[in-house]
């Protein structure tokens, strides 16, 4: 109880003083600004081609589901496309997909490079300097990961909507475009946005504070790095999925 | 810099040896050589007494700001004019070139424009003899470079305090010597620091090239922390298992 106690505490300082950090009024653009654009290129702009692909595999694989359930039932699966679409990709899978792909691509080797920077002393050196670690190399990484997720999540969800139609004249359930249109504005309401966006930001902003925190918050040797990046990826992947979850009930009162 | 019965408890030592209760004081224009054989706390000494470490008790004063009780803005402004050169070479930014690493403190500070940025740390690189090296990484160049490189950076903010930890070890005969002359300039009034004399702190494992009359010593091992008014108060009482760290010759 003592370590989950200890765990918790310096998780709570952590994000704390992230956020107060962020919030800064006087906040040095001219270092952190360039640190958000690049942080949007790494998590954002470099992941395109593979957030199209999954994307598109999304769509076909709830469109091979759907063909399999009317199979087994003799469900239409036409007249449940658009509806499949959007409880299973925009609000949940999407959303998901994309954390996944970050956390792979981004947060684990944000580990690395805070680690390695922590072992090697690079940070006390930051902090000589008068740098404050946490502004110049955790705050533009939250901000630019953040703004990556949510737009990201967009897309996927954009191109999984795209790919699941044009995957429909493959197996010939292929619904008219204002049906699928119909089923689509149907299942969506007007939280979904607002929804979809505010889970994405938190899972951004968790694997990034999960990145930080295990590379930065505490002395580390280079030794116990990549012992650090393993915690990470699945302390931020079972963040991921109890805010999902948290998002589930949230879904079920409106 | 004034330390006030400071010490670390065992927990945040991580197995160090270090003397603990330390009292000193670090005037304005003083200039300390602080001796201690390997593994003696002389890097954790530099921490602590830096405000880089926080004591776990006592008192540390730097730039007259409590490190621990202290404003944050207090401490930042106590952390822009005091400087650490650390040693096996100066833990630059291994992700920057060598005019962004020396760039860094003034752009983070945000008080010249990119062009003044551009002026003095091209001065600062003139005056270690690395402005052919400007584009280079740290891992480019070699261990003495990189020290040198160090050196530039923790002078960009002209701080008025500067900590040397044990950044000769492991240099050649020429390059001690440009460090102690440039060590000695900086405390004199260097143009690069508005020629005004800066208090110097020096760790080392071999003052055997330190004995000017009018430097201060202290000596640290295990069993505490002792100051010397000059080299020849030190040489006539510290412990003989110390006197390794002068090198006598025939004495």
């Amino acid at each position: 109880m003592s370590v989950t106690k200890t765990i918790l505490g310096q998780w709570t300082l952590f994000t704390i003083a992230i956020t107060s950090v962020v919030m800064r009024r006087k906040a040095t653009y001219a270092i952190t600004l360039p640190l958000v654009y690049r942080q949007v290129y790494l998590a954002g702009i470099r992941l395109l081609p593979a957030t199209l692909f999954i994307g598109f595999c999304l769509g076909a694989i709830i469109v091979g589901q759907l063909h399999m359930l009317a199979g087994l039932s003799g469900v239409d699966p036409s007249a449940y496309l658009g509806v499949a679409q959007a409880i299973a990709v925009v609000r949940e899978l999407g959303p998901l997909a994309v954390a996944l792909l970050v956390l792979a691509r981004v947060g684990a080797p944000t580990v690395v490079e805070l680690g390695n920077a922590r072992a090697s002393g690079e940070i006390e050196a930051l902090e000589s300097l008068a740098i404050d670690p946490v502004h110049s190399l955790v705050a533009p990484r939250l901000i630019g990961t953040m703004i990556s997720v949510s737009s990201l999540t967009i897309l996927i969800s954009f191109i999984s909507i795209l790919s699941s139609y044009a995957c429909t004249f493959l197996t010939g359930i292929a619904p008219f475009p204002m049906d699928y249109l119909d089923q689509l504005s149907g299942a969506l309401t007007l939280w979904d946005l607002p929804l979809m966006l505010a889970k994405s930001l938190l899972f951004g902003a968790f694997i990034t504070i999960s990145a930080a925190y295990r590379g930065l918050a505490r002395p580390i040797r280079l030794d116990e790095v990549s012992q650090c990046t393993t915690r990470c990826i699945v302390e931020s992947f079972l963040l991921c999925l109890a805010v999902d979850v948290l998002f589930v009930a949230v879904y079920y009162v409106l | 810099m004034e330390l006030q019965n400071a010490g670390l408890d065992f927990e945040d030592m991580q197995g160090t040896c270090f003397a603990n209760g330390i009292d000193w004081t670090i005037m304005e224009d003083d200039f300390w050589m602080i001796g201690g054989l390997h593994h003696s706390g002389k890097t954790t000494l530099t921490l602590l007494a830096s405000g880089l470490l926080r004591p776990s008790f006592g008192r540390a004063l730097l730039q007259g700001v409590d490190v621990i009780e202290g404003s944050d803005r207090e401490y930042r402004r106590a952390r822009e004019e005091t400087a650490v050169v650390f040693e096996q070479g100066g833990r630059l930014f291994q992700q920057a070139t060598i005019f962004d690493n020396v760039a860094m403190p003034l752009r983070y500070q945000g008080a010249m424009g990119e062009p003044e940025i551009e002026e003095r740390t091209l001065a600062l690189l003139d005056m270690v003899g690395l402005h052919p090296k400007r584009n280079t990484t740290p891992s480019m160049i070699s261990r003495n470079l990189q020290q040198r490189a160090a050196l530039a950076r923790s002078l960009a903010l002209c701080p008025d305090l500067i900590f040397f930890d044990n950044c000769l070890a492991g240099l050649d005969g020429r390059e001690k010597s440009w460090w102690r002359e440039t060590i000695l300039h900086l405390h004199q009034g260097h143009p690069l620091l508005n020629d005004k004399p800066a208090a110097i702190v020096v760790t080392t494992a071999d003052l055997d090239h330190w004995r000017f009359p009018d430097l201060k010593f202290a000596l640290i091992d295990a069993s505490g922390f002792t100051t010397y008014e000059n080299i020849k108060e030190m040489l006539e009482t510290c412990p003989s298992h110390l006197k390794e760290l002068l090198h006598p010759r025939g004495n």
